[in-house]
């Protein structure tokens, strides 16, 4: 066991000198048993440096000769001592070459030496340190040698996982970015973190009719080719599933993406320096499930923002139609306005000219005809008047402020009485009566309800006409109570269609357009109107404004038109 | 009463008539020029084409302008008489059957003077002509006379 190297030369000489000198029984008397116990401490203490998982090595530090090592260091090397004791430490590789460059000027150093393992193809790392030491008057370098190759690879796959889910979130958040572009990215960090020299990854397309193959070399662009799914050879029997997939064969690894048991993508690496490793196949197999929610969350974002677009396009397209059919309506209206009176006018006119010019001449008869002519074409015109009125309200947006209504009411009984003097009817008005609706609209209510109120009491003696307001808190209700000719529940609900009337021509006038005209104001406003009546007694009408808030952009509105001539 | 001309823009015949007859139910003895359309119009107030020869110096006192009318309509008239230079001061009433609000407002905006609708009732159209007779023809100084 015992090696010339590992003592010096003195030691070595006085040693023999005491064995050889003195003879058997002087050496059993005197140096045996401290030599033997002196051999079995070096036994031991050899035994202790082969059994520990450090490499050590002596270099004699003239030429570096290695001069001993421990069984470690064979296991390192992968060589047997005989071999090695004797050889030269420069001369096993560059690294080593540069480190006793380094010996020999008195330097200390530690290096990392990496390299793949000849027979299992795996790599692996180790540690060396240096250190000068000096024995028996003569200068050695001690190395240490640590294999660091599991903590090494620990490192490593910490450092990968690290990059791996940078890259996936890296990935996920690229904003609009195309599906070429996402695979793209997790194709060259595939091939980066495995250390392949190369990849390729085929997508099939949603409707199962395309395939997209995209293909990487490291350090190139990546390109890809869109063909139909079915003929691309043997690569794509890997995607059907035909093929032995999920284990690296060789230098390649084929991983498939799937979704349930479909498989939707494959991702293929080759050419890694080494073997494919569980690591490398856990992390693409992640990579590759990652990447596919992604690729779905853009499928569905796509889709959405497509069925968004379509949408939108389908509103634009009703909303031109729906314009196009106002403009038209407009069009007619105005056309109704101008048009539909002008020949009225003409017979009005004429038959006015007819009477004042040659009403001597003409039978009483006639001239009675002719009056008829003429309130039939004024008739008409009213109809036609109160019809664009109806027409012009649904078409009109509310501009609400707040006013009195209690005002505007007897604004609308002046003007009444003003056109039909001669009556006395008794009109009680509640005072302060304040809403927050459209005026010139809520004047036209109350110029149809005081107005159906004052000619249906027109009959009666002693005509009564109240407005007052009734609140439960929560809405006003505002009631118009006549004692006029009334009329039958049974009808109540025709009030408010348009042309309906319940009464005749002859007994009171009317278009049967006002009331509809009123109810179409108070459904704008949001509230409600109804009627209560009984035929001789009279009738009362209930509505409400909708809701008593005020808007906050809430302006009045100049209903009075300025007209300087007339 | 001035004398000064009336133009009258009307493209009804009817209307013309009885536009006519209120007058001169009115006692306005005014002469009266008749033109049929928007372009006429303008021809009659720019002397142009078949009225080359009139002369611009001698414009209508007032000018009663239908507001629907062939080729250019009253609006777009209003707009060209408000536009130049001889005719921007002479009073401009609408006379229309229109009551629709943009229709008023449009012609307010374009500086009309007046806006009379045309009521199916013959005899309020007569007083409403003897109003505006009033006021444009005997109150109202015309800028010429002024």
């Amino acid at each position: 066991m015992r090696r010339r190297s590992e003592i010096s030369n003195d030691e070595q000489s006085a040693l023999r000198e005491r064995i050889l000198g003195f003879g058997e029984a002087s050496f059993r008397k005197s140096y045996y048993p401290e030599l033997r116990v002196r051999l079995l401490e070096l036994e031991r203490f050899r035994f202790t440096l082969d059994q520990i998982n450090v490499g050590i090595m002596i270099l004699d530090s003239r030429d570096g000769t290695i001069v001993d090592l421990n069984e470690e260091t064979c296991t390192i090397l992968g060589g047997r001592r005989e071999e090695l004791i004797g050889a030269k430490f420069q001369n096993s590789s560059e690294v080593t070459a540069r480190m006793y460059e380094k010996m020999r000027r008195g330097e200390e150093e530690v290096a990392i030496y990496e390299e793949i393992h000849q027979s299992t193809g795996s790599p692996y790392s180790v540690e060396i340190t240096t250190h000068q030491a000096t024995f028996g008057g003569e200068e050695y370098q001690i190395v240490i040698i640590r294999d660091i190759t599991s903590q090494r690879s620990a490192e490593q796959a910490l450092i990968r996982t690290r990059d791996l889910f940078e890259a996936i979130i890296r990935i996920s958040h690229m904003q609009d970015a195309s599906e070429k572009s996402i695979l793209s990215s997790a194709l060259m960090i595939a091939v980066s973190i495995t250390q392949s020299s190369g990849g390729m990854c085929g997508v099939i397309s949603p409707d199962k009719r395309l395939f997209t193959i995209y293909y990487y070399q490291n350090g190139g662009e990546v390109a890809y080719t869109i063909s139909p799914f079915g003929k691309n050879g043997p690569w794509e029997s890997i995607i059907r599933g035909d093929e032995w997939i999920g284990q690296p064969i060789g230098k390649r690894l084929d991983l498939p993406i799937m979704e349930g048991d479909q498989i939707v993508a494959i991702i293929t690496l080759t050419e890694k320096k080494g073997r494919y490793t569980d690591l490398d196949i856990r992390q693409i197999t992640y990579l590759g499930n990652a990447l596919w929610q992604i690729i779905l969350r853009h499928r569905a974002e796509d889709g959405l923002l497509r069925l968004n677009e379509e949408l939108e396009g389908r509103v634009e397209r009703r909303t031109r139609e729906l314009e196009a059919a106002n403009r038209e309506l407009e069009a007619f209206t105005y056309s109704v306005s101008h048009d539909l009176r002008t020949p009225l006018r003409a017979v009005d006119g004429f038959s006015l000219a007819l009477m004042e010019d040659f009403g001597e001449t003409l039978p009483a008869e006639a001239e009675q005809y002719l009056k008829r002519i003429r309130l039939a074409s004024q008739r008409m015109g009213d109809l036609i008047d109160d019809l664009l009125l109806l027409s012009r309200i649904s078409r009109t947006e509310l501009s609400r402020g707040t006013f009195s209504l209690s005002d505007l009411a007897m604004e609308v009984v002046a003007e009444i009485e003003l056109n039909n003097p001669g009556r006395s009817v008794a009109i009680t008005i509640e005072e302060n009566m304040v809403v927050s609706a459209d005026r010139r609209m809520i004047r036209i209510v109350l110029e149809n309800l005081f107005g159906n109120a004052w000619k249906f009491t027109l009959k009666k003696e002693k005509a009564d006409i109240t407005f007052r307001s009734r609140s439960d808190g929560i809405t006003t209700t505002y009631i118009i109570s006549d004692n006029g000719a009334g009329f039958d529940m049974t009808y109540a609900r025709k009030l408010f269609i348009p042309f309906s009337r319940l009464h005749t021509s002859e007994e009171f006038s009317g278009t049967g357009i006002g009331l509809a005209t009123v109810s179409r104001i108070i459904q704008k406003h949001g509230g409600s109107i109804r009627a209560e009546g009984v035929p001789g007694m009279g009738a009362t009408f209930y509505f409400t404004l909708g809701s008593n808030r005020k808007y906050p952009e809430e302006r009045t509105r100049d209903d009075e038109r300025n007209n300087p001539a007339c | 009463m001035t004398k000064g001309t009336i133009l009258l823009v009307e493209d009804n015949r009817d209307d013309e008539l009885l536009t006519l007859r209120a007058f001169s139910k009115n006692r306005i003895a005014n002469p009266i020029a008749v033109v049929r359309d928007g372009e006429e119009a303008l021809d009659y107030l720019f002397a142009r084409g078949s009225f080359a020869e009139r002369d611009t110096q001698d414009q209508p006192t007032i000018i009663l302008l239908d507001l629907k009318l062939p080729k250019l309509n009253g609006h777009e008239v209003l707009k060209a008489i408000r536009e130049e230079e001889t005719t921007k001061l002479i009073p401009v009433i609408i006379l229309t059957t229109s009551l629709e609000d943009e229709d008023v407002i449009r012609s307010y905006e374009l500086g009309a003077n007046s806006y009379i609708r045309k009521p199916v009732d013959f005899s309020e159209f007569v007083s409403a002509v003897q109003m505006l007779g009033t006021y444009w023809l005997l109150l109202n100084k015309s800028p010429q006379s002024r």
